[in-house]
């Protein structure tokens, strides 16, 4: 017999077990390659820039490279200031979204967003 | 509910409650917070002093111990013929090479670094570049140093270079040289103390140490005196070689500060040179008594009555009184000694042990080599230089007026034909 009771207990069941159903749910892709270009946000040109066996000669101040396909894992990216430093950083190329860009900031700092 | 029911659910929340209050008590024992310290060395070598800052770098990676209790960051902007010549922030990590092997943390276009606002970023930057929390924070100010001294006026200093050009600039100087164009005399920006005190207000290092010739002045002390512990300075030039950073950088991480053993190191330092280079003063100051100090003084110039400072005055000879630059141009006197002739002047003996009292309280060190660079007598060295106004350009009276020192120390009352 069903009582107000049990009918609240069984509710919250429900609403509970909607919830979980939902979030089990995986909407997001998952992806094995990206898009990648990177900015020079840098003060200074910067060349000599490497990721992976990727290569990019130059960049000028606030030059966008060409987009290249880079595989999901880690990687070393390093490139050369005008005035000799090299900065260097991991990055970690994974998410769910598919462009990606790395950017080399004015403080030396390198940075992946999208 | 049953109370067999009740039973259990009893059980398991008196386990949470214990399990709960077990890991906070864990946590708590962690969270500890060490003793450690934060220290900043503000280069502005973008001059003729960009080979020492380097070797002054190398020295303090010798210094600073692997196991050092606390960070090091050196921000520098060097000269224009280096690589790389913008600003960069260095933390500091042990070497013994030769070479700077410290990383570099943080890379900064070309700028003013003599800008007060740009050091206030950089302390910014240095402490966000670190992954730790300190208890205490100190601050090594290195450049070319004119005490006080406003734009159109420099002082003769051998400092890396024989440099007495008359700046063009209309700005204030008091601290830091940034040459700015091609032609390093044509545009060179300085550091105002007040911009500087105003912008370290927020502050309370454990030391402000000036690696900068005679910044060892009453009136840069009581300007900067709310933002520091202890003031470490030069009243003369400093030589090429600053302060010894291997020797005095563990000495600037110690739990309890010793700014007495940091004034000493330097002094030893310089007094164990040869020739010409036997030359040093230094001073170590605690802040907290530069408010009694003015007091003091300012009533002094209350009973002293109106002071002519002149070659011919019987009471006030500028010409018998310790100067501390090698030209003798009159704009810094020591202060103790002018305190003393004037206590005496009045025949205030009371009020002359009362100065003696503060003062020894104030100036916690001070050490001297016999002379500055072979030329200069410090017979008379105090330690802590200060301004005595007298006829002299308007700017340099004019701008004197607007620093802190000028009416809290009742100088206002006393050196009235200043125009």
């Amino acid at each position: 017999m069903v009582t107000i009771r049990s009918f609240w207990i069984y509710t919250k069941v429900t609403v509970l077990g909607l919830f979980f159903y939902s979030c089990s749910n995986d909407d997001i892709k998952k992806l094995d390659s990206y898009t990648v270009i990177i900015k020079n946000h840098y003060f200074e040109t910067v060349d000599s820039i490497r990721i992976g066996s990727n290569f990019v000669s130059v960049l000028e101040i606030n030059e966008v490279s060409q987009p290249f396909i880079l595989e999901k894992q880690q990687y070393q990216f390093s490139c050369l200031t005008r005035s000799k430093l090299i900065l260097t950083a991991k990055i970690d190329v994974r998410g769910s979204k598919e462009n990606l860009i790395i950017e080399v900031l004015n403080n030396g700092k390198i940075t992946l967003g999208n | 509910m049953t109370s067999r029911k009740k039973i259990y659910l009893k059980i398991v929340f008196s386990i949470s409650f214990i399990l709960i209050f077990t890991s906070c008590k864990n946590e708590l024992e962690t969270l500890k917070i060490t003793k450690s310290r934060f220290v900043l060395v503000y280069m502005i070598a973008d001059n003729d002093l960009d080979y020492f800052a380097i070797q002054n770098i190398n020295d303090m990676e010798l210094g600073f111990k692997a196991n050092e209790n606390g960070d090091l960051f050196v921000y520098i902007d060097r000269a224009s013929n280096t690589l790389p010549s913008h600003p960069y922030l260095l933390k500091i990590s042990h070497d013994t090479t030769n070479v700077v092997t410290s990383k570099i943390v943080q890379t900064y276009p070309e700028q003013n670094s003599s800008d007060a606002n740009i050091l206030k970023k950089v302390l910014s930057d240095a402490l966000l570049a670190s992954d730790k929390t300190y208890s205490s924070m100190g601050l090594v100010l290195w450049s070319h140093g004119s005490a006080w001294l406003p734009s159109g006026t420099s002082l003769y200093s051998n400092r890396g270079d024989i440099f007495d050009s008359v700046s063009q600039s209309n700005r204030q100087k008091s601290f830091g040289l940034d040459f700015q164009t091609q032609s390093k005399y044509a545009v060179n920006e300085e550091m105002d103390i007040k911009s500087l005190a105003e912008v370290l207000d927020n502050y309370k290092f454990e030391f402000i140490l000036f690696d900068a010739c005679f910044m060892a002045s009453v009136e840069v002390a009581y300007e900067l005196r709310n933002s520091n512990k202890y003031f470490i300075a030069s009243p003369i030039e400093v030589l090429s070689s600053g302060f010894p950073y291997n020797i005095i950088v563990p000495q600037l991480f110690k739990d309890e500060l010793d700014p007495k053993s940091i004034a000493q190191s330097y002094y030893n330092y310089y007094s164990n040179q040869k020739g010409i280079l036997n030359s040093g003063a230094v001073c170590a100051i605690n802040s907290s008594e530069l408010n009694e100090l003015a007091r003091v003084v300012n009533e002094l110039c209350s009973k002293s009555g109106t002071v002519q400072i002149d070659r011919l005055s019987n009471t006030l000879n500028i010409d018998s009184i310790q100067q501390y630059d090698r030209l003798k141009v009159g704009v810094l006197f020591d202060l103790k000694q002018f305190l003393g002739i004037e206590s005496s002047a009045i025949g205030d003996e009371v009020l002359k042990t009362s100065i003696g009292g503060i003062w020894d309280k104030t100036i916690i060190a001070e050490y001297h080599t016999s002379n500055v660079l072979g030329t200069l007598s410090l017979k008379n060295c105090n330690g802590l230089s200060t301004f005595l106004p007298h006829k002299t350009s308007i700017n340099v009276n004019n701008y004197y007026k607007t620093l802190s020192w000028y009416k809290a120390s009742g100088y206002n009352k006393v050196f009235l034909d200043i125009y």
